[in-house]
């Protein structure tokens, strides 16, 4: 049972060596390089992920998970306003795995989301960026940063991230 | 060692820790069992480091030394994963190769072993040894062949060994098991056509009675979509697809491929833990039709928002298993034939679904989902108290209202009723009877959840058994990191995640679970 | 294993020092149950798992 304590040591050792902890704007941090796929089946490298220096929001989701479906859907409705505002894009990680990969893109098409979707069927771009549970996103500035990161969705957590986008925005 | 006193605190640690510089790229996780949450594996025991790798990655070249996932294609020969909440982890433990020698070709080699314990602290992998190769391309990005055709083409095939020194007396027992298979993936337009064809040469276990018949799998899907529909068909038929790196394994253990069931994954209480349905890796026939509709916003039907609908259907037999002309005690060891989508009249499920959600203002969404389910619990045993052929239907009604910036509820009405059945003369409810689950979840954005549900068997035949399982849940959530404590009854079911199940067993208590991303 | 855990502290602290180049990241999970037996429910002392596939 001694080993028990360890764990929070560990824990709290973590926070204090890992550059982002909370919500807290910091610097340095960047997407990690992954070699994966988009819904077309065209080739991505996550770390190149780019948007004219304009702000990046990165939300891992699943066909199966409801509060991460009510987000995309939620922030759908206010995707053109965001996008004239901020000239942000949003990038959707489908961490579906086979079972479920193929109706990705019937799901996204018959929500009508106008998102970039890429697939991470066994979970590679998920583990690379310390996710663990769906949703979870991620926002990246315009030099590449993650700047912002929020794990589980409920009605309202939307109008934060878009505070945050707007902090960054450019325009 | 039988242990009368029941032990009470449990408690399971992960950290996983990535650093990359460049190119390089290295990681471990650190697992603790203190000891381990009732209906994880019994062998997993003490604290040390579970997963850790080590590579080299660039456009051209991914190279991982140590443990890694992976898979190839869909899976059917060769799929690695950790599914935490399952307990389930099968790391390949040696080398992994990925190259791209062009634009558009992919190719992946594997080698090594696969865990299969975590015993005092230390990461035990198996015996047998796998191997696979993998190749795909893309002719789309290949030399630009099909580069501005609506036509789209990918064509791959694996290759996947096993090698593991016989160790049952009774049989002989194949050292090296091959495995091999072909897929092809087109798309034209708004339709998509993707089919994966694998065999899998003899291999006798404890999941196929020790034959040794040679295994086939075969997946096609057939899609259509376009803006605000979407149509789906699966098809799926296998046969002796167990494919474990020791053949005398069971439960979830050593599995070497993975075989999607072809359900859709039930998110709502009662359908997605009372009779969820699991693949067969013995031998199913199996169809899926999914059906997306959005009916568009601001038309007479839609309403402002638009309305979404899903059908769903989904479908699953036994192979016909063809005996004439085969002498089971022959040589060989063949004791059947089978045929591609060739099946019987012997259901194991069937689950239609529909779901209608509409968004009606700015401050309610709604939702509405009816399901059928026939369940074959001598083939997917679900409950020891039932036998033969489980029918009920299900009503979940789903109420979001949005108070104000910051605030929402959510309430969820669930039912689940069975059918009346007569056995022996005596009409009864099958299996537990009737359910009725409510849950309420009040949301404060962006840091606290609250939410109560209770389950009430309230018409289980047998009257002592109607009991509410009730459970008040309260989160805190904080950037990337997330507490969430939880107190109540939790029912014995079965949890599932891409059609590999698990039992959970009945608690009663407290849990707090602790979770950060960095 | 020992030198690769260095590697990783190491990696740590200069992610820490210097703004560009290594990264970091991963996450932490804990979860705690305290139960009690009840033999109305069925939670007994909890037995081997068992797995349905």
């Amino acid at each position: 049972m001694k080993k028990l304590f360890l764990i929070p040591i560990a824990a709290v050792a973590l926070f204090a060596f890992s550059p982002t902890v909370s919500d807290e704007t910091t610097g340095g941090k960047k997407i990690p390089s992954v070699n994966i796929k988009d819904m077309a089946g065209n080739p991505i490298n996550t770390a190149e992920v780019s948007n004219d220096g304009n702000p990046i929001v990165i939300s891992f989701w699943a066909t199966w998970c409801k509060p991460c479906k009510l987000e995309l859907n939620t922030i759908a409705e206010e995707y053109d306003t965001w996008q004239e505002e901020t000239g942000v894009k949003l990038v959707a990680v489908s961490v579906d795995d086979q079972k479920t990969t193929n109706t990705v893109e019937p799901v996204v098409n018959a929500a009508g989301w106008e998102y970039d979707i890429w697939m991470d069927p066994n979970g590679e771009f998920k583990r690379a960026l310390g996710v663990n549970f769906v949703p979870h996103t991620f926002l990246i500035d315009g030099e590449g940063n993650i700047v912002y990161s929020h794990n589980n969705f409920v009605p309202g957590d939307e109008e934060i991230l878009y505070q945050h986008v707007k902090e960054i925005s450019k325009k | 060692m039988l242990i009368n006193q029941p032990k009470k605190r449990y408690l399971n640690n992960y950290a996983l820790i990535n650093y990359s510089l460049k190119d390089f790229r290295a990681g471990v996780r650190f697992e603790s069992y203190l000891p381990h949450l009732p209906g994880y594996p019994d062998r997993f025991s003490g604290t040390g480091i579970g997963y850790r790798y080590a590579g080299y990655y660039t456009e051209i070249l991914d190279f991982t030394v140590g443990n890694f996932y992976e898979q190839f294609g869909n899976g059917m020969l060769f799929r690695s994963y950790e599914q935490r909440q399952l307990g389930l982890d099968n790391a390949m433990d040696g080398l992994c190769l990925k190259f791209r020698p062009t634009a558009g070709v992919e190719i992946k080699a594997v080698y090594g072993k696969m865990r299969y314990n975590f015993d005092n602290g230390h990461l035990v992998n198996s015996d047998g040894l796998v191997r696979g190769f993998d190749a795909a391309i893309d002719f789309g990005n290949f030399y630009n062949l099909l580069a501005d055709s609506k036509f789209k083409l990918v064509i791959g095939g694996s290759f996947v060994s096993k090698y593991q020194k016989a160790t049952n007396p009774a049989y002989i027992m194949p050292q090296n098991v091959g495995s091999y298979g072909g897929r092809i993936d087109m798309k034209y337009g708004k339709f998509f056509l993707t089919g994966e064809h694998v065999i899998k040469e003899n291999d006798p276990s404890f999941d196929n009675k020790y034959i040794f018949n040679n295994g086939h799998g075969t997946f096609v899907t057939l899609g259509y979509t376009q803006k605000g529909l979407g149509i789906i068909l699966y098809a799926k038929s296998i046969d002796n697809m167990s494919f474990r790196t020791d053949p005398n394994a069971s439960l979830t253990d050593l599995n070497i491929n993975f075989l999607p069931a072809l359900t859709k994954s039930h998110t709502e209480n009662l359908a997605a833990t009372l009779y969820p349905y699991a693949t067969q890796p013995v031998g199913e026939v199996a169809f899926q039709g999914d059906v997306f509709y959005k009916i568009a916003k601001g038309t007479k039907l839609g309403g402002p928002y638009g309305t979404e609908i899903n059908v769903n259907f989904a479908t699953s037999y036994r192979p016909v298993r063809h005996t004439s002309g085969i002498n089971p005690a022959d040589s060989t060891g063949v004791t059947y034939k089978t045929n591609l989508f060739d099946k019987s009249d012997s259901l194991y499920y069937r689950d239609f679904n529909i779901e209608i959600k509409r968004t009606l203002n700015k401050k309610w969404k709604v939702g509405a989902k009816y399901f059928h389910f026939d369940f074959n619990n001598d083939v997917n045993l679900v409950s020891k108290e039932s036998h033969g052929m489980i029918n009920c239907n299900i009503a979940v009604l789903d109420v979001q209202y949005k108070i104000n910036k910051k605030h929402s509820i959510r309430a969820e009405f669930q039912g689940l009723w069975t059918r009346n059945e007569t056995v022996n003369g005596v009409t009864a409810k099958q299996d537990k009877g009737d359910w009725a689950t409510v849950l309420i979840e009040y949301n404060i954005s962006p840091k606290f959840y609250f939410a109560v549900m209770d389950q009430y068997n309230y018409g289980n035949p047998i009257e002592s058994k109607r009991i509410h399982y009730l459970i008040g849940t309260a989160g805190y959530i904080f950037g990337a990191s997330r507490i969430s404590v939880l107190y109540g009854k939790q029912r014995e079911g079965i949890f599932c995640i891409g059609g590999v199940c698990r039992a959970v067993p009945a608690t009663n208590g407290l849990t707090i679970t602790f979770t950060t991303s960095f | 294993m020992r030198k690769l855990l260095l590697l990783l502290t190491a990696g740590c602290f200069s992610a820490h020092a210097q703004q560009l180049g290594p990264n970091v990241s991963g996450n932490v999970e804990s979860t705690f149950q305290y139960l009690n037996a009840d033999t109305l429910i069925g939670a007994n002392q909890p037995a081997e798992k068992t797995v349905l596939k």
